[in-house]
Order: C-alpha cells, then structure tokens, then sequence
C-alpha cells in the first residue's frame, strides 16, 4: 500500500518535536494533543495545577504558525468576552462586530471550571459549530480551530464542573501526570535562563496543517476494524458498572482520532491498536460509572471510567482481516 | 481525566477456567456457562462408556448402573461447587465426599442409625466388603462374579475417575490429559482377557473423548471447528484401525485363563496364575530354605477340594477346625503310628510380601518365628492368612517325612473319616472321558493303591506332553471338568492339568483325593550348603490320595516335574528295585525335553507374536501421543506456506501459538502489533518480527488493493462534522510521493522459522518438550481468535 506523503509526515514530525521540546518526558501527552489537531478535535486537559497543562498548549498553539488567543476563565467572565460583541460605531452609524477571544487558530481556555455555566456554554457551542452568532448574526470561526482546555480536578469553591453533556464535546481528554524525576531535573537545569516557551517558532503553516487534516480524514477505516470500533462502544452502554455509555458523537470522535493517529504514525489505515490506545483518552471522560463500580474501586469516577474502558477494550475481540 | 494517557496492549485473557469473573463483561462468561455443563456431562458419559469395557470383567451388568450414579452424583456436585466459584481443591473434595456418601448409603445398610446416620458399624461393614473385594480380585477368575464388594470398588472407582476427568478437562482446561485414564480403562481388560468386543468400546470411547475436546474447544469458540473435527475423526479412525490390526493376537487367549488380579496389580495367587508364572519369561526366586530332610522339600500352600463350577477354590479354613496356636498343629489325618516317618525341620525364607497362604510341608507339626496373624486348618494342615495378605518372613517348619511302604499302602482299609465324602464328589455332569479313562488304566489294578500307581504309571510314561503353552493355545488353559477332559484329549498340559486329571479319576474310582497346590523342591544351591532355591518355574500342583492307615499321600503325575515319591511306583518297582524311583523318575524326564521341543517351538512363535502385538500396541499409543504434536507441525508448515502466497497473518499466528505453547507468552488474544511487542519483548531486536507484523496489518485493515483511483482526492468518510469551510487545503493524495516509511514485504518463510527457533532458545526444556507434545495453542488460543473472527 502506499505510504503517507513524505512532506506531511515530517511536517507532524516536526510539530511533535517541537512540542516536546517544552513538555519533557511526555510524548504521549504531545502526541494526543496533537492527534486531536488533526482530527479536528478539541482537548480537554484535566491535571492539578503547574504540570504543564497550559504550557502544552502554548506549545502547540505556538507550532502551527496560527493564531492563537488565550482565555482565562473566571466566574465573572462574560460570554460576550468569548465570542465577541456588536458594538454600535457612531462613525459608520451602526453595528460593528468586535470579535472575541474564540477567534484563534487555537484557543486555550485556562480553568474552564471557573467560569459560570452561561460562559461554558458559549465557548462550547462555538466549539461544536465551528461558528459565532451575534445579534442573528454568523461569525465563521477560522480554520484549522481547536481549543485546549484546561481543567483543575481538585474541588474548589466556585468552581462549576462541566457537566457530561458538555465534556462530552471534547474529542479526548487527558492529565498530564507528574514528570519523572529525570525528565523534572532536565527540566530543572533547563529552564534557569529562560523558558523554552518563548523559543518555540511555528513549524508549519496553517496550510501544512490543513493538509494533514485532509490526509487524516482520508485515512481508510476498514469494515473489521469498524466493527471493533462499535464493539467497544456498544459494550460501554451495556457495561453494568456504567451509568451513562458513550454517545453516537464519540463514535465519531473515536473514529476521527483514531484515523488521525493513524496518520501520524505513518499508515492510510487504521489498526485496531489506534482504538485501543486511543480508547481511554477519547472515550473515559464520556463515561459516568455507578456509584457501586466508584465505591468498588475506591478512587475517583475519571479512574473507575478509565479502568472500564480498560476491561471493555481487553474484552473486546480483536479482528482480525 | 486519565491516570495514564495510553492504554496498555488490548488483551483478551483466556476465559477464567472458574468462570468466576468480577467486574469483566458478561457477554462472554455467560456465553460460556452452557457448554460447561455440557462437558461436565460427557465426561461422565466418557467414563461410563470406557469403563463399560470392564464389562467383560465381571457375570452381569448391575455395577454399570452403580457407576453411573456414583459418576453422575459426585461430578453433580464437583460441578455444583465449581459453579459457586468454590476452588478446584474444594470441588474435588465435594466429589468424593459425594462418593463416601453413596458409599455408606447403598453398602452400609443395616447398621445406618435410623436408615441413613453412619455408625461404626457402617465403617467395618464397608471395611468387610472391600476386604471381601481385594480376597475375590485376588483368587476370583474372569469374568468373576459380582459381589457386592466388588461392584463397590468398581462403582466408586468410575465415580473417582469421572470426577478426575471432569476436573481435567471443565476445571485444569487440559482435555487432552483425560484421554489417559480413558485410554487405560479401555486397555485393562486387554490385558486380563482379549475380548473382541472391546475394541468397539475403544472405537466408541475415542467417538465419545473426541466430542468432549470439540465442546471443550466450543467453550471458548461458540461453535464447532469442523476442519479440526474432521482431521481428529480421521485420526481416530486409523488409530483404531491400527489398534485393530495390532490386537488380534491377544484374542487368542480365552477368556479363563486369567483372573481379576492383573487389573489391580500383579498379586501372588499361586493358583489361578499358576499357568501365567509357569510361561513367564523371568524366573522369580519366590522362597529359599534349609532343610534337614534327605529328600527334597515340596512346600504346598493350599489343596483344593471342591472340583464343581469353573473356578476352582481353595479348601475353607474351618476354624472350628483348626487353630491360631503355630506350636502345636493337629496330628494328621488318618497316618497310623506303624507308618514310618522322620522329623523334618525346614528354614524358609520367603521373599513374597503378600502371602495368603503360607507354603509349608506337609504334613506340618509346628511353625517357629513366623511374622503376623495365621490361622491353621486341621483337615489340610493349610495355614492362612488372618488378614488378607501379609509378608510371611523367616520361619522354621517342623514337619514329619512319611514313607510308607508300598505294602502298608496295599493293604491300607478301613473306614473313611467323616466328611470324607467330599474328597469323592465329582461335580455333576462331569465329563464320562474321566471315569472311561479311569477305568481303562486301572483295568488291572485290584485296590485302591495299585489303581493310583496306575493312575500316576499313566500319566509319566505314555503319549503325555509336559506342555506350558498347548492349553492355552488351544484353549483350555484353566480349571474345570472341560479343562480335564480336554486335557485327556489333547495330552498336553502342565502340572495343574496333570494333578487334577489324577485326582478326578482317583475320585472316579473311590479314591478320596484332593489337589495340592505349591511348589515342587526347588534347586539346590551348590555353593550355599543346604539352601535351595524356589522360584515361580517351581509353581506346582500335585494330586494327594487319602489312604486309611497312611493319610494323605503326595502322588507325582507330572512328568518331568518334581520328584515321584518312592512308594508311588508300586510294589514290584519298590521290591526289585530300590533305585528305581530315581530311574524311573528320570527316564520320563529326557523323554520330556526331547518332545518338548516341538511345543518349545511353537510357544516361541507366540510369544514372538505377542512381543509383535505389544509392539505394534506400544507403537499405536505413541502414535496417538504424538497427534498433537504433529497437527501442530502440520499446522505450522501449512501457514508458513501462506507466506510464499503473500499471506503473512497465518505466519504471525503461528508465532503466537509458538509463544503461547512455550509458555512465553500466556494464551490471550491480542492485536497483531500487541503480538509482535509481546514477542518482540521476548527476543530482542528483531526487524523480521517488525516486517512480519506491518505485513499483516497491511494485510488485514488496510484499504483493498484494487482501488488506487477512486482513492486520491475523494471524500472517503462520511462524516461531514467538522467546522464549516475544513476543505481550506487541497485534497491530499496520499499515493503521490515516495513510500517513506519504507516496509518491505513481508519476511520469508525462512526469516519466521528462525524466529521461531528464537523463540525456542528461550524456553526451557522441560517447556519446549511440552510444548511439543501439549501445544496449548491447539486448544486455547485458536478457539479465542476464531471467536474474535465472527
């Protein structure tokens, strides 16, 4: 079979180099992010804070050469402050839209628990649609368009968790982890001058980009391999230990990042390991597992989500050609 | 959130044997739960019919039943706790405890408290009965009569060996072992009695093992595999074909010539086994003593009394009638004080353990030293066993050598002792050839004495044959009238033949007779003083003639065997000639070796054909040993072939299996790549591995080849959901440019069998031996894949 083109395959290489350059000891964190860019997809980062959840996506915001802006959630932010506002220009004698901060390439959204559920809902709508509407106006969102957001796990006053339906928008979700003790002294010894940061140059265009995301949709998602892919999530809707299974939307979601994944790794095809890999990742958020299955395992609802992915994806027959 | 971003290598564990998974998706558990019972069913079902060939063991059918139930009851409940998630240790336990239950239920009646609470008594009653079972397995004949004793013994032994099944193959998973025990209880009764019919309960045993492994292999895959079902029937087939053309020698043997004993192991019942002793290849030293007599010593263990039915008996001990106190016996009977006689002491030392009777001369007047529990009879001076074998040790015999004259034998008269009618009986319907013989030999003979000296002239010195294997061959090896009157016939036999033909004809004439069984003198040891040495050759059975005023007196009817006593060549022999007993005794002997070359001859071509059957059977179970084995290299060079036709998921298979019946790797079901990092793991570096891996992945979920135009430039996927306006760049067409990534096709034949030799270096021996002869791919990982495969 033919192999991907040359060009796009560096091209990714090189915004997953550049990309690590920041987050040490995290290739796997890279490689979601930007397995989601180019699946057109947008990432969720839940992590506590100061592991490197808004530098990642700096960092990949910073590679693709594209627009970028940056939200900071809190409570009194306005939706008018994400999407933009019609302001009435006394010169011209009428409205004049000013566009919020949603308009970027890439949008990171810090702490988007903090923000009132009204604020939510706006950026997630733009999210979902790809559009702004102002005054029963439409607002085309630029392409490619992706937002990071970030999201601290621990409870705090004022804070409004996403609910499912909305996390549910997000094609995959991750933490970021502590590095290791290796990658942290690097780090450690690195970043006394400066942050590596501001040394991240893009390293392709928005163009490159949209070809990569072309590439991806192309990739070839064979009927086997489609069925493992209803396989896993038919079994998440009737696995006991889960209240709620996954939507039709995350089975397109899955497919899309899997294709994506695919890309990156270098095929026109998806094998069953991109599902599985990417399984957790695109899937466990979406979940709510009962309260015996949290109490059962002892930890939190996102670990007991994602240790029932696990068991679904180790039950779930391989195909094979 | 995730704790981990990537997802560990998608497995598919093997299904829990238990089936006792928490927190795992149903689907597959519950898929499972019916075929298990299934299978706990037929292997109650393979036992039941591979014990059915015990059949022809046994007179009636009534134990199968019994065994059934046994079967049934104690697998029930093995499976019922299983299926509570119980241990494999419990469930067994549950099993037995379900056999002892049945047990105390169906042979402890009588003494249960209330019908059913086991007492003590219950516990000496089953005692008894097995007891009872190992006295009958020990002297009984096939087919033997089925006492309750041993219709227990075969009940709780199918029920023991359908739970072992049963735990093998629903609980271990290891199907394949449960043939074993299968085949063994189809080959017990080959090698008591050759029965013709057995081989169907082979051929139907193996129908019936061979469904087991199909269910067994439908637990995992939901449906049958017919290719393997085919090639295993087929292999059943020309295994039982096989086993077929290799038996018939075996069937030759009729079916009384042994007795039950083979079936529980070798024992020492010098009676029935006479025969088989006798024939056998290596001459066992049973005994050696030292004797004070001048002549040699015959050591008899037991006389035989009751010539009715087919198996002949050894006399009961009356204990009425006889005594536990080994210092004194009783005086024999009918030996008048004028009769004279020498004191004779005898050291033996006997190297048999399990003794039931004790080989003593007669007549016996005390025992010194001897080990354990024995029991004396007053009437043969026979000493028993209390218990029912023990090792006998050293002991010292006191016994008298009696010689009485030949004129004290002629003149002997008077009146029999009571109970002495027994010592005439002849079964009814016996043969008229006997009494017909009888009375045309002692034409001349005028008493008793004279008739027996006939009798015995008879037997040494015209046309009969000392011969081991003619009975058998011709089919009348064994006891009972038909044998004697066969044996009248043909003129061949052995001491048994010899000895009860004379007592049946002194019996026919009025002679009060028995038959004595034990063991002629032995050989004298040159370099040991006065030691003589007594082994199986020496088995013997000698006919002993009641003569009032003497007693019991040893006749010699066999030629070339043992010693004819003096006084049993008659008066004229005894008056002209004093050396005549060893004259006469060794004329009939060289006569003997010349004629027995010509059946020396012939026992060598069977022996030589039954070395052949246990060769070719030998052969056969090596063959079947080896099907695994070679269905796994079958398998294994059809799929590297697939190789040359451009098919590599066949050859990644095979490695897997490799992996999984070396015990590399345990047997679940994985992606190709997840196979190729779990081997890859084991290895090393390994590009082929990498090669055979992207081949097959390639092969397996990449776009079909015919399609290189509608690819470039086409919207492939349906799904439009991205934002508005994503067709921003050109459409890529992912064939344009150079293949980057650079796969090359995929590796040879060649390049995976040295993977796979790899692989092997790293296993163990004892892993790749078992690996050879029990790929566990064969049974799992298949079964698992094709499963995925629907």
């Amino acid at each position: 079979m033919t192999a991907i083109d040359k060009a796009l395959r560096s091209a990714a290489d090189r915004v997953l180099t550049s990309v690590q350059t920041v987050i040490d000891g995290k290739p796997e964190a890279a490689s979601i992010a930007l397995t989601v860019l180019v699946a057109e997809g947008h990432l969720l980062i839940e992590d506590v804070p100061g592991v490197g959840k808004t530098m990642l996506a700096k960092a990949l915001a910073r590679s693709i050469g594209g627009s970028i802006s940056r939200i900071q959630f809190t409570p009194d932010l306005l939706p008018s402050d994400v999407t933009g506002v019609s302001v009435f220009d006394q010169a011209a004698g009428q409205f004049e839209f000013k566009p919020g901060a949603v308009f970027a390439n890439l949008v990171i959204g810090d702490e988007i628990n903090r923000a009132s559920p009204k604020t939510q809902s706006a950026l997630l709508e733009c999210m979902e649609e790809g559009q702004v509407t102002v005054d029963g106006r439409t607002w085309q969102l630029p392409n490619p368009f992706m937002v990071v957001a970030t999201q601290n796990p621990i409870e705090m006053d004022g804070t409004y968790a996403l609910p499912e339906a909305q996390r549910d928008r997000f094609m995959a979700s991750m933490s970021m982890g502590y590095p290791d003790p290796r990658a942290e002294l690097a780090m450690l010894r690195s970043r006394e001058s400066q942050s590596p940061i501001a040394a991240v140059r893009p390293v392709i265009d928005t163009e490159e980009l949209a070809g990569l995301i072309a590439a991806a949709r192309a990739v070839y998602l064979s009927p086997t391999v489609e069925q493992y892919l209803l396989g896993i999530i038919t079994a998440t809707r009737a696995h006991p230990d889960l209240r709620l299974g996954a939507s039709p939307r995350a089975t397109l979601q899955f497919a899309r990042a899997a294709k994506a994944r695919a890309l990156l790794d270098g095929r026109e095809y998806v094998i069953p390991d991109d599902l599985s890999d990417l399984a957790i990742p695109v899937l466990a958020h979406r979940l709510l597992p009962s309260r015996q299955a949290i109490a059962r395992s002892g930890t939190t609802e996102a670990l007991t989500s994602a240790e029932v992915v696990r068991s679904v994806v180790a039950a779930t027959p391989v195909p094979r050609g | 959130m995730t704790d981990r971003a990537v997802l560990p290598r998608p497995a598919v564990e093997a299904p829990d044997p238990a089936g006792s998974r928490s927190g795992a998706p149903s689907t597959s558990s519950s898929r499972q739960r019916q075929p298990t019972w299934a299978i706990s069913v037929l292997s109650v079902v393979a036992v039941l019919v591979a014990s059915g060939s015990l059949g022809t063991l046994v007179i009636g059918s009534g134990w199968w039943l019994t065994a059934a139930v046994y079967a049934a009851a104690a697998v029930g409940a093995a499976g019922l706790v299983r299926r509570l998630g119980r241990s494999w240790l419990l469930s067994l336990l549950s099993g037995l405890i379900v056999i002892a239950l049945l047990t105390v239920l169906f042979y402890g009646q009588g003494s249960l408290w209330l019908g059913f609470v086991p007492t003590l008594d219950t516990v000496d009653q089953i005692a008894a009965t097995i007891q009872q079972a190992f006295v009958q397995i020990y002297a009984d004949t096939i087919p033997a009569t089925l006492t309750p004793g041993l219709q227990l013994m075969m009940a709780a032994g199918v029920g023991v060996l359908a739970l072992l099944i049963e735990a093998l193959v629903v609980g271990a998973r290891l199907p394949l072992l449960s043939g074993i025990p299968l085949l063994l209880l189809t080959i017990v009764p080959y090698r008591v009695v050759a029965d013709d019919d057995g081989l169907r309960g082979v051929a139907l045993t193996a129908v019936v093992f061979l469904a087991l492994i199909l269910l067994d292999r439908r637990r995992d895959t939901g449906q049958f595999p017919a290719g393997f079902a085919a090639g295993s029937a087929a292999i059943a087939v020309i295994g039982a074909l096989f086993l077929q053309a290799a038996l018939p020698p075996f069937a030759e043997r009729p079916a009384s010539a042994s007795s039950l004993l083979p079936v529980f192991g070798q024992g020492g019942d010098p009676l029935v086994r006479l025969g088989a002793h006798l024939r056998q290849g290596a001459d066992v030293v049973t005994l050696t003593y030292e004797t004070t007599s001048d002549d040699p010593v015959y050591l008899r263990v037991v006389t035989i009394d009751d010539l009715s039915g087919q198996d002949w008996t050894p006399s009961d001990l009356d204990s009425s009638d006889g005594g536990v106190e080994l210092s004194e016996f009783a005086a024999p009977t009918g030996l008048d004080d004028a009769v004279s006689r020498t004191e004779v002491t005898t050291k033996v030392s006997d190297r048999f353990d399990r003794r039931q009777w004790l080989p003593v001369p007669y007549p016996a007047t005390s025992i010194d030293g001897l080990d354990g529990d024995w029991v004396w009879s007053a009437d043969s001076l026979s000493v028993e066993s209390a218990r029912s074998t023990q090792p006998a040790g050293e002991y010292t015999v006191n016994s008298l050598a009696i010689s009485p004259t030949p004129e004290q034998l002629q003149n002997a008269s008077g009146e029999l002792p009571p109970g002495f009618a027994r010592y005439l009986d002849l079964p009814e319907g016996s043969p008229q050839i006997i009494a017909d013989t009888a009375a045309q030999v002692t034409a001349d003979a005028t008493t008793d004495y004279e008739k027996a000296v006939a009798l015995q002239a008879y037997f040494r010195n015209t046309t009969f044959v000392y011969d081991e294997e003619a009975p058998v061959q011709a089919g009348y090896d064994g006891d009972g009238m038909a044998v004697v009157e066969a044996f009248l016939a043909a003129k061949r036999g052995y001491c048994i033949h010899f000895a009860s033909a004379m007592t049946a004809m002194a019996r026919s004439l009025g002679i009060p007779a028995r038959l004595a069984v034990g063991y002629q003198p032995g050989e004298r040891q040159i370099n040991a003083g006065d030691t003589f040495e007594v082994t199986s050759h020496d088995l013997h059975a000698w006919p002993e003639l009641y003569f009032p005023g003497v007693g019991w007196t040893r006749f010699e009817p066999t030629p070339s065997r043992g010693e004819a006593p003096e006084y049993s060549f008659g008066v004229q022999a005894a008056a002209t000639d004093p050396g005549a007993s060893t004259a006469t005794a060794a004329a009939p002997d060289t006569v003997e070796r010349e004629e027995a070359a010509g059946p020396t001859s012939s026992a060598a071509a069977t022996s030589a054909a039954n070395t052949l059957s246990v060769w070719l059977l030998s052969v056969a179970v090596l063959l079947l040993v080896l099907v695994p084995a070679g269905t796994r290299i079958a398998r294994r060079r059809l799929r590297l072939g697939r190789l040359a036709g451009g098919r590599a998921g066949p050859a990644l298979d095979e490695l897997a299996d490799t992996a999984v019946d070396l015990g590399v790797i345990p047997p679940q079901q994985l992606t190709p790549r997840a196979v190729g990092a779990t081997i890859g793991d084991v290895l090393g570096d390994a590009p082929a591995l990498d090669r055979l891996v992207s081949a097959v992945e390639r092969e397996r979920y990449a776009r079909p080849r015919p399609a290189p135009t509608q690819r470039a430039g086409q919207p492939v996927t349906s799904e439009g959901h991205g934002p508005a306006g994503t067709s921003a760049g050109a459409p890529v067409d992912a064939s344009s440019g150079e293949l980057d990534d650079a796969i090359d096709g995929p590796p040879s034949a060649r390049e995976v069998e040295v993977l796979i030799h790899r692989l092997r270096t790293r296993a163990t021996r004892l892993e790749r031996v078992r690996a050879f002869l029990t790929p566990r791919s064969l049974f799992r990982i298949r079964g698992i894949v094709a499963a995925a495969r629907r």
